[in-house]
């Protein structure tokens, strides 16, 4: 196997598991004097460092390039990803009609991926919703109750463990991570040691809906009736 | 330039710095950044929700105290030299006019996409023409 994924899935658990050498940007600005013979990550260096490795192995310099000219944003990059090298879109979120934090943000991407097939202007082909869901005693549940219970989808979550490499975003790029195998892996910039990496199970990741963007090959196993369709 | 001519020339400079700064503020309004509804909404209008000067947000959920100055009748150079981005203080200003902010809290209630936002919109909006007396 010698794909784009794979390469860069090494380059994520290389990364998550060998970071001795590195620091959280916020807090090598904190204390540069301290961790001045550290390197300096965060979220987004996180993915750029994975995925310009999986175009610099696989022979697209120009893209290993390219996507550092994108990490101001993490929409700009997800879009990139889609437009350019036709990667699939994936929106997320464990209840759409019940957000456990009672954002609005929520339930309005939802919206939008239903109507427009777009999280924050990124192209949209499946939805995996409703796995982690608000029950009835809930207080974000009782605020909302005109939806009812949301029917429990474990069967769209499930195929996503497939996936052995994605780019995630949440909340329109204010926090970008990495994802592989149905855990989100992503990096603490005010940390350092055992915390500034992390993995968590998408179920129960706190940033509730996002977007998970994967390479061509990797949307075949996505469960059919995940498959988005608008207009 | 007698002493009494002087003190004369500074109480009018003086006056014309206090009214220009009364002026801009009679013409200005700031609201939160919440008020316009979520950033999925509000972004192409009035930026991320982060600050304007990072890339992205803290890696643990975290709300950033942005504030959005609604203005009319007066200068966006009057308004951002009142308002100032500081990244040193975590004063981060977005500046909108009146006419675009009505613009889209107009079509975003119109939208009626979820029942408790649109409340919120016509909050926001009901207070933008207090403000601005209409």
């Amino acid at each position: 196997m010698d794909s784009f994924s794979h390469h860069a899935e090494h380059k994520l658990l290389d990364l998550y598991n060998n970071h001795d050498h590195e620091v959280g940007s916020q807090l090598k600005l904190t204390e540069p004097e301290k961790y001045k013979d550290y390197q300096s990550t965060d979220c987004i260096t996180y993915v750029l460092r994975a995925i310009s490795h999986g175009f610099s192995k696989t022979g697209n310099e120009a893209a290993a390039k390219k996507v550092w000219t994108l990490g101001r944003h993490g929409t700009e990059l997800a879009k990139y990803l889609v437009d350019q090298h036709h990667w699939k879109g994936i929106y997320i979120n464990p209840d759409q009609n019940h957000p456990i934090d009672e954002d609005h943000e929520h339930t309005y991407t939802s919206f939008l991926a239903n109507k427009k097939c777009e999280y924050y202007k990124i192209p949209l082909d499946y939805k995996v919703v409703n796995y982690s869901v608000t029950s009835k005693n809930h207080p974000a549940f009782q605020k909302t109750t005109k939806h009812g219970l949301t029917k429990l989808n474990t069967v769209s979550i499930n195929s996503l463990k497939s996936i052995t490499f994605g780019f995630g975003l949440s909340r329109g790029g204010k926090h970008t991570w990495l994802f592989r195998q149905g855990k989100v892996y992503e990096v603490h910039w005010e940390t350092v040691g055992d915390t500034l990496y992390e993995s968590t199970d998408l179920s129960v990741f706190g940033w509730l809906s996002g977007v998970i963007v994967v390479p061509p090959g990797q949307s075949g196993a996505i469960a059919v009736s995940a498959e988005l369709k608008c207009g | 330039m007698g002493k009494p001519m002087l003190i004369r020339s500074w109480l009018l400079v003086s006056l014309v710095i206090f009214c220009l700064s009364a002026c801009t503020q009679s013409n200005t309004l700031l609201l939160d950044y919440h008020e316009f509804g979520p950033p999925a909404a509000s972004t192409d209008l009035i930026g991320h929700n982060w600050w304007q000067w990072q890339p992205h947000g803290h890696s643990y959920r975290k709300d950033y105290p942005i504030k959005i100055v609604v203005y009319d009748k007066v200068s966006p150079q009057a308004v951002q030299s009142q308002y100032p981005i500081e990244p040193q203080y975590q004063k981060d200003y977005r500046y909108l006019p009146k006419k675009q902010a009505l613009i889209y809290l107009n079509e975003k209630i119109n939208e009626n996409a979820i029942e408790d936002l649109t409340q919120t919109l016509m909050n926001t909006r009901h207070k933008i023409q207090s403000h601005f007396g209409e």
